[in-house]
Order: C-alpha cells, then sequence, then structure tokens
C-alpha cells in the first residue's frame, strides 16, 4: 500500500522534466552548433557569375539557411540515437518507474527538442535574411513573419516534423543496436549494398521514401504521414526496448 | 559515390564523437542547470529579437527588388517585331531621334551593339532613329517561369552623330551583382517558394538600334560581321 498513487502520466511528466533538467547540455550543443554553423555559413554565401562577353557581367550571391537546417538535422539524428544509451536508460532508475513511463519520457522529450530545433531553424532564417541584407541589391524570395504568417508557421511545423523523424529514426537505431551490435554489421551492410547496388527504398514507381514526405503537398496528408510513421519508429522502439534486461550495460 | 559511402559514416561518426565529448564536458564541468535554461532562453529571445529586425529591415528594403516577368516577356523577338512592324513596348525604347544627312551615312566598326537599317524610296534627307535598351532578364532557378528584369541596371552610351558620320561608342561595362536570400526549400515545402537558387539563366540583348534611311542617302558600311556574328542587318 502507498500514501500516494502515481498515474502512468504522472511519472512519465517527473521523469520528462528529470530529463529536461539533466540533458540541458543537448540543447545548448544544438545552439552551439546553429551559432557556428551561421558564423561560418553566413560569411560562405555561393556566387555566381555569368559573363556573355558583350560588357555584360551578373553576379549573385545566394543565401540561404540550408545550411543550418543540415546540422539541426544532424543533430537530431545522433541525440535520438544518445537518448537511448545505457547511461541514460540507467539514469531512470532513480526513479520509481517502468518502460512504458520511461519510453513516454523519451518520446516527450523528443517532441519537446524536435520542436526546438524547428523553431530555432526557423528563426535563424532571419539572422540569415539580415545577413544578406547587408549585400548588393537584395532580392528576397522568402515571406516574412508579418507578410505571410501562415506560411511562417507552416515552416516551423515541417522542420519540426523533420526533426522530430529524424530523432525517431536516431532512436531506433540506437535501440536497435542496444538490443544486438549485430544490428551494427547490418547496418554498414545495408549502407555499402545502398551505395554500391544503388538498391534504394521506395514507396512508388520511381518514388524514393524521402520523397513520400517531401513530395507531399497537403499539409494534412504531410502531418498524417508523419505521425503514423513516428507512432510505428516508437512502436518497434518501445517494443525491443521491452525485451532489454534490465540494466543492459 | 564511393567517397560518399566512406564519408558520410566518417563524418557521421565524428560529429556522433564531438557532440559525445561536448555534451560530457558540459556535465564535467558542472554547468549549473540553471545555465542551460538561461542560456536557451537568451538564444530564443536573440532570435525573435532577429526577426524583428529582419521584419522592419525588409520593409526598407522592399522596394529594391527588380520587377518579376514572365517567361512569354523574356522571349519577346525585338528584331522580328521591328522588320514586321508590330507593336513594340515603349519600355524598350531608349531614344528616337532624327538627323539630316546630305549624301552619304558612314558607320565605322563598333561592339556591343546590333544595327538595323531599313531603306526607305523617298529622296528626303532625314534620318530617323531608334535606340532599343539592353535588356537583361536573370532567372535565379532553373524551374522558374519567373525571371527578374534588371535591364534598368544597365548602362548604356548612346551613339553619336557628328554630320554624316555615326559612331557608336564602346559601351560601358556592365558589372552587375545581386544579394540572393531563400529559406531552404525544405521549409517550403507548403508555402509554394520553393526555388532552386544554385544555378541561374539569362537572356541577354545588346543594345539595338534601328535606322530609318532614305535611299538617297549612300551607306558607308564596316564589315557586316564580327567574332560574334551579324550586328548589322539592312533591310532593302
Amino acid at each position: 500500500m502507498f500514501t500516494t498513487q502515481w498515474s502512468v502520466n504522472e511519472l512519465a511528466k517527473r521523469q520528462y522534466l528529470f530529463k529536461l533538467s539533466t540533458n540541458g547540455a543537448v540543447f545548448t550543443t544544438l545552439i552551439v552548433l546553429q551559432i557556428i554553423g551561421t558564423i561560418f555559413i553566413s560569411g560562405a554565401g555561393s556566387t555566381f557569375m555569368n559573363d556573355w562577353g558583350e560588357g555584360i557581367t551578373f553576379n549573385f550571391t545566394s543565401i540561404s539557411n540550408d545550411g543550418q537546417v543540415g546540422l539541426t538535422l544532424f543533430w537530431a539524428l545522433i541525440v535520438g540515437f544518445l537518448l537511448t544509451s545505457a547511461a541514460q536508460r540507467n539514469e531512470s532508475f532513480s526513479f520509481v518507474t517502468n518502460r512504458l513511463t520511461f519510453q513516454l519520457a523519451n518520446f516527450y522529450f523528443i517532441c519537446t527538442a524536435a520542436l526546438l530545433g524547428g523553431v530555432t531553424t526557423v528563426l535563424l532564417g532571419s539572422v540569415m535574411k539580415i545577413v544578406a541584407l547587408f549585400g548588393d541589391n537584395i532580392i528576397i524570395e522568402t515571406t516574412g513573419l508579418l507578410t505571410s504568417p501562415l506560411d511562417f508557421f507552416s515552416r516551423i511545423l515541417v522542420m519540426t516534423a523533420y526533426t522530430l523523424l529524424l530523432m525517431m529514426i536516431g532512436y531506433l537505431l540506437g535501440t536497435l543496436i542496444q538490443f544486438s551490435k549485430l544490428f551494427i554489421v547490418l547496418f554498414g551492410l545495408i549502407w555499402f549494398m545502398y551505395f554500391t547496388f544503388g538498391i534504394n527504398l521506395s514507396v512508388g514507381e520511381g518514388e524514393s521514401l524521402l520523397y513520400f514526405y517531401y513530395g507531399e503537398t497537403s499539409i494534412l496528408l504531410f502531418i498524417l504521414k508523419v505521425v503514423v510513421s513516428v507512432s510505428v519508429l516508437f512502436g518497434i522502439s518501445f517494443f525491443v526496448t521491452n525485451r532489454l534486461e534490465v540494466r543492459n550495460p | 559515390m564511393m567517397i560518399f559511402m566512406v564519408l558520410i559514416p566518417v563524418l557521421l561518426l565524428l560529429g556522433l564523437v564531438l557532440i559525445v565529448i561536448f555534451t560530457k564536458n558540459m556535465k564535467r564541468t558542472r554547468l549549473k542547470k540553471k545555465f542551460h535554461r538561461n542560456f536557451i532562453f537568451g538564444y530564443l529571445l536573440l532570435l525573435l529579437l532577429g526577426l524583428v529586425v529582419a521584419e522592419v529591415m525588409e520593409r526598407k528594403v522592399e522596394h529594391q527588388n527588380p520587377p518579376k516577368v514572365n517567361v512569354e516577356d523574356v522571349e519577346f523577338d525585338l528584331p522580328a517585331a521591328i522588320i514586321e512592324g508590330t507593336p513594340i513596348p515603349e519600355k524598350f525604347v531608349l531614344a528616337k531621334r532624327s538627323h539630316k544627312v546630305k549624301g552619304e551615312l558612314v558607320i565605322p566598326s563598333f561592339t556591343n551593339a546590333y544595327l538595323l537599317i531599313e531603306r526607305t524610296p523617298d529622296n528626303s534627307h532625314t534620318i530617323t532613329e531608334t535606340v532599343y535598351t539592353p535588356e537583361l532578364m536573370a532567372n535565379i532557378g532553373d524551374e522558374n517561369d519567373v525571371y527578374y528584369d534588371v535591364t534598368e541596371r544597365l548602362e548604356s552610351a548612346l551613339p553619336i552623330w557628328e554630320s554624316n558620320l555615326m559612331t557608336v561608342p564602346k559601351q560601358p561595362l556592365n558589372n552587375i551583382q545581386y544579394t540572393f536570400y531563400h529559406d531552404s526549400n525544405i521549409l517550403n515545402q507548403f508555402t509554394g517558394e520553393k526555388t532552386y537558387g544554385y544555378s541561374s539563366g539569362s537572356v541577354s540583348r545588346s543594345m539595338t538600334i534601328h535606322l530609318i534611311v532614305p535611299e538617297s542617302i549612300v551607306l558607308k558600311l564596316p564589315e557586316l560581321e564580327n567574332e560574334y556574328g551579324t550586328y548589322i542587318d539592312v533591310i532593302e
């Protein structure tokens, strides 16, 4: 008999808050990566030159937040992977908990990290825009928050969704490797076959798996695809983790 | 391809190691939890400030964007329009002048311009000259039907007339610079603002001079061709 009865959700929430406070460095890493990326990338816009030999030369410097997007997605994949480390799992033993609350807390943490990644990356676009605005004869192809608020929030949604997906993929990869180190060999083999024989994951005639998400034009269908994918990835991770030994080194 | 096969896992591993070292070092240096919280909120605040500054700055420089034109306007064939007598938009006309010339018209060779001479069967000594602007349309992105018209930024030197001599001066060098900003395509999945800003297509036309010369005036022209092809055409 206990004097206090905690619900699963309450336990997961407490564990999630604990994770947030102990993993502040994860978010700080993202920020440091983004700052370093912005400093290096902002001064290195791609320059293109056209000369027709008629006394007319046209040069343009292209600046975008592609670099920050790439860095954030890279961070997402690695953070997702790191969340399955033995240290992270053992940390959960500070609580009276079970696999379900551990997984739920991880999922909440991943969602929070994805949201932060999505918001900061889109907002960094404004910083890049300021850098571009100091350039010669600026052409801006991207609408701002006041010009088109819906577009602005759709960018945050899309970036959050892709960050979440990448984190869940990293999380699943980490979980599978924790389950059996043989998966390292398997992933290496898949990687080798992909590059050697051009074996590609496809979802339709000539359409790559990436296009399954990127080619979607309806925002509702895109959300549905991401939600289903994240649920499947999370489900597999949950199933695999349930079969792991307690305090697996 | 093989390079990527090796390079990407190496980069991933390197990134993983760096992030792990960085994260662990942060824990070891016992940075207070408050530090991380303040750092994150400070960063978000800074980004929001950046957003406000970008919005204000964008509004101030918005009018400097060159006008956009559709692909059909880009493909306007000026020499054909002159020959066929079809209407030519006024924006292409740089100067319209007439000159009194007696006897013969001498034109020395020139570069960076195209001359179209139309002969008329009259005996007046008046030559009508219409100078059309050089043109430059830039398409930043190869899957886009919209071009930026940067013609206004081109400088040109009008022909110089001295008695029966028309000289086309050396055209000034036009070095046009633009800075192009666009958000990553991945972010613009639902905004309709996908751009492929890494390649550019451009259409340019050098200054065109159309002369209507009566048949009573004898033409003394240089070689009709140069290294770029025919640069003087005479319509009889």
